[in-house]
């Protein structure tokens, strides 16, 4: 397991459960959570916080939107256009996939595929690799 | 008749005509000449007779003044009384008195007294009557004639002449008168002498003298009066014989008034004739020329027509045979004649015809040869044409009965067509709407009669929704390419709704290939796609409601396993791992159905790229290692390194194998081999997976593709298995354009194969992929 500084990661999930789950993982990796169950949610966060979040765990399907609005609401933000998104959803067809990616998120990844601990593992890798660009 | 017949007759007939008409012509001009001739001839007569007559009388009266003065005659006649008798009278002597022509001579003297007669009788008679007249008249010293006296007292008609006697004295006194007696008969024998009637008529119109009585007192009789009259009209030259014609009779007078010293007594001398007969003589020359010209002309004409002959007909009858020869074909004769005038010459040209007519004639006979081949030829195809046109009506009769019965199929299909529930449409090769059945008006909403002769797949009608390209590529697929086309189309009916058909359509060809027709089959499918989108909504729920909460299981439970909410004993451990495994099957199952779901939609998502086979099957064992280790199995893997890269889609390649290999895996055991090769062969690469596991029973290997299915054999101890993944693989196999088979024995292994073509996998527009 890698270990994190102080990472802060959104995580936008309208399944209370799973969003439970993922937010109780991330801190016993000790990263720092945002949780959020809508996409207007965390939009208002976003411009609240001082500092935007290292990371956004993002589910596809939220009440209020779907990830591809969400990404452009993020676009729309130059300093949030920059945040890694790692869009983690149930469905996930070529399009959906594509579309995202292009948007500029990270990864796209299937909930049923994979553990928790793998996702969180995907996140760190970005999120260290990325604090060393910056550290350079 | 034959042309020398004509000739001679023609020129007989002409010289004879000629002759006539020249004769007639000569008759008539020198009739006149004949008839004067005539008229003069008898007018010489009567004048002739007349002269004869008057000369005659003449004599007489010279005769009687010479007797008179003959001494005898005068002594008689001065010694008167000194005589009484006989014997002392002289005699007279009437030696120069001719005493034929004297019925009578008397001497008288003074006292008249009768001194002698040749009538003895007479001697010393008293003169009486017309004598005592014509004595005073005599004594008057006058030669004195009388007329022709014929009476009673005279019964025979007498001129009697007197002429006074002179004495020898000085003064010559008369001394007597001698009296004679003419006989008139001598001239009436005067008359007789001339040939021609003639007659003396006194100026009362009596006739005194003629030597045909009869005859020209019957006819005088009727003329004289004419006669006279005529007479008594002419003052002048009455010595002048003349012609009358009348009643076709010629008649010449000649009234006599004197003829010298004579004094006559206006006698008419007369003289008749027939025209007739004064012709006669005429016209008996004229015949007699007449014949001698008819025989002359015969005899000029057989001559002529002789020569004739010669000169023309002879030749014209050569030419005539030659050219009866000719008409009967013999073209072969030529003519010979070598006159060298005009029947000369067309006998050349003649002779020059043949010649080019017997050319003519041999180049005609070619002609008619070639031309009869010719018919012969047209004609004997005319018989192939009509043995032809037999066989075509029998052929014909025939096709009509096939054609009924065909009719009478046609109707069916006609029927099935009209009555069906897929909208049907017809469409020219141009794709103008010929036919439109029942279904396409009820689908569409436009009748036949709005459709037809409309092109298809317009706005105006219930195309013209889709974007152009589309309906190029539409047209380009079954016009250019004459494939059928299938597809979806998006249409509107005349209400204006907008439906979904699923589209079928196709080219019909002739036997040459050419589009003749195109045959368009719709499915509204408007309803199934309805349904289909609300089985993908399903999915796409189920997807999402049935995951979240799997997924909430499935992290809840791995932090459990991890110790995340505190370190489990042994047995809660062993619990959560049951759960955790029950959990992950579930999860497989989601996923399978909603593959299964997906593939069945049609609506995958085919992906293909350069692949390397052999790598990916590698990849895929590499991720069943695991499994892997925990069954001991033994896994070979033998790679063609020629294979070349194939264009595939990755993911469900990967699924399919990842299928065969966890069944190898699975069914299988412990510490079992599975091998696999893949190798090329022809057109297509075949990767073989095997194993030495339990085996498909024989009885259940027809099902071994089916859904849920699972073996008997290995269900009991192998519970876990969706018997999904093999028809998964079949399906993407399949649409692969793959293939996928089997053999296997229970107790000894099963291997798959599956081959998929070199070329690759067609990629497909899709809308999902699996797993997704």
């Amino acid at each position: 397991m890698v270990q994190a500084h102080s990472f802060t990661v959104m995580v936008l999930e309208d399944e209370a459960l799973l969003l439970q789950a993922i937010t109780k993982k991330l801190q016993l990796n000790q990263l720092q959570t945002i949780s959020c169950t809508q996409g207007k949610q965390a939009i208002d966060y976003l411009r609240e916080l001082e500092n935007p979040p290292d990371a956004i765990w993002l589910d596809y399907y939220l009440k209020d939107m779907d990830g591809l609005n969400f990404m452009n609401e993020l676009k729309k933000n130059k300093v949030w256009a920059k945040i890694p998104v790692f869009v983690v959803s149930n469905s996930a067809d070529d399009e959906k996939v594509h579309s995202m990616l292009a948007l500029g998120a990270k990864r796209y990844l299937l909930k049923a595929q994979y553990r928790l601990e793998d996702i969180i593992e995907i996140v760190l890798k970005t999120l260290s690799s990325k604090s060393f660009d910056k550290k350079v | 008749m034959k042309l020398s017949w004509k000739v001679t007759s023609a020129v007989v007939i002409s010289s004879i005509l000629t002759m006539l008409v020249v004769t007639t012509l000569v008759f008539f001009l020198s009739r006149n000449a004949l008839e004067t001739a005539a008229r003069a001839n008898r007018a010489e007569t009567v004048s002739q007779t007349a002269d004869k007559v008057n000369r005659f009388l003449y004599e007489r009266y010279i005769d009687l003044a010479t007797f008179a003065e003959r001494p005898s005659v005068i002594y008689s006649l001065e010694a008167p009384t000194q005589a009484s008798t006989s014997a002392l009278v002289p005699k007279l002597d009437y030696a120069n008195m001719k005493m034929e022509y004297w019925d009578k001579i008397m001497s008288v003297n003074t006292q008249g007294k009768i001194v002698d007669s040749s009538r003895k009788q007479d001697r010393g008679q008293q003169l009486i009557g017309v004598d005592q007249q014509v004595f005073d008249q005599a004594m008057a010293g006058v030669l004195i004639t009388t007329d022709l006296i014929h009476n009673e007292d005279w019964p025979t008609p007498t001129l009697i002449f007197a002429s006074p006697v002179r004495g020898s004295g000085t003064n010559r006194p008369i001394v007597g008168v001698v009296i004679a007696y003419f006989s008139w008969q001598n001239v009436v024998e005067v008359l007789e002498g001339v040939l021609s009637p003639m007659a003396i008529f006194d100026q009362q119109g009596q006739i005194i003298a003629a030597n045909n009585a009869e005859q020209i007192n019957t006819h005088i009789q009727e003329h004289h009066q004419q006669i006279f009259q005529k007479i008594s009209q002419q003052t002048n030259d009455r010595n002048q014989a003349n012609s009358l014609i009348i009643d076709s009779t010629m008649v010449t007078y000649i009234s006599q008034l004197g003829y010298l010293d004579y004094k006559g007594n206006n006698w008419i001398f007369f003289s008749e004739i027939s025209n007739q007969l004064a012709m006669d003589p005429a016209v008996q020359n004229a015949v007699r020329v007449g014949m001698a010209m008819i025989l002359v002309f015969v005899v000029v004409a057989i001559l002529t027509s002789y020569v004739f002959r010669q000169i023309i007909t002879k030749p014209v009858e050569q030419l005539s045979q030659s050219v009866t020869k000719i008409t009967q074909g013999q073209l072969s004769t030529r003519i010979s004649l070598t006159s060298k005038d005009e029947i000369g010459r067309l006998a050349d040209a003649f002779n020059k015809m043949l010649d080019k007519l017997e050319q003519t004639q041999q180049s005609v006979e070619h002609q008619v040869e070639d031309k009869t081949k010719e018919v012969m030829l047209q004609k004997s195809n005319l018989d192939n044409q009509q043995k032809a046109l037999l066989n075509i009506l029998e052929d014909v009769e025939e096709e009509k009965e096939v054609t009924k019965a065909l009719a009478t199929d046609l109707q069916k299909f006609q029927l099935a067509v009209a009555n069906s529930s897929e909208h049907m449409i017809i469409t020219d090769a141009e794709g103008l709407i010929v036919y439109a059945n029942q279904a396409a008006s009820k689908i569409t909403g436009f009748s036949a009669e709005e459709m037809i002769g409309q092109k298809v797949g317009t706005a105006k009608l219930w195309g013209g929704q889709m974007s152009k390209a589309f309906y190029e590529k539409l047209w380009q697929t079954v016009k250019v390419k004459k494939q059928t086309f299938a597809g979806e189309i998006n249409n509107h009916r005349k209400n204006g709704e907008k439906y979904i058909a699923e589209a079928s359509i196709s080219p019909i060809l002739d036997a040459k290939g050419k589009v003749t027709y195109f045959v368009a089959i719709e499915r509204d499918v408007t309803h199934a796609k309805e349904v289909d989108r609300m089985k993908t909504e399903f999915i796409s729920l189920a997807s999402h409601q049935l995951r979240t909460p799997l997924s909430a299981m499935k992290w809840f439970l791995e932090m459990l396993l991890n110790n995340d909410a505190g370190k489990l004993n042994k047995q809660q451990h062993e619990f959560v791992q049951n759960i955790d495994t029950s959990n992950e099957r579930m999860i497989a199952l989601v996923n399978s159905l909603l593959n299964i779901s997906r593939i069945e939609s049609g609506r995958i998502i085919i992906d293909p790229h350069p692949t390397d086979l052999c790598k990916l099957i590698q990849e895929v064992a590499a991720e069943l290692k695991q499994k892997m280790v925990e069954k001991k199995t033994k896994f070979v893997l033998s790679c063609n390194n020629r294979l070349p890269l194939i264009k595939l889609d990755q993911k469900l390649i990967r699924e399919v194998f990842k299928n065969l290999l966890t069944n190898a895996i699975k069914y299988s055991p412990p510490g079992s081999e599975v091998i696999v090769l893949v190798s090329s062969k022809g057109q297509e690469v075949i990767a073989q997976v095997s194993d030495t596991g339990y085996g498909i029973p024989e009885a259940e290997q027809g099902k071994v593709f089916e859904r849920f299915f699972r073996a008997t054999n290995v269900v009991k101890f192998e519970t876990d298995g969706t018997g999904l993944g093999l028809y998964l693989a079949k399906a993407i196999v399949e649409s692969s354009k793959g293939k996928i088979w089997f053999k296997s024995q229970v107790g000894k292994g099963t291997t798959f194969w599956v081959s998929l073509p070199l070329s690759g996998s067609p990629g497909k527009k899709g809308e999902v992929s699996l797993d997704s």
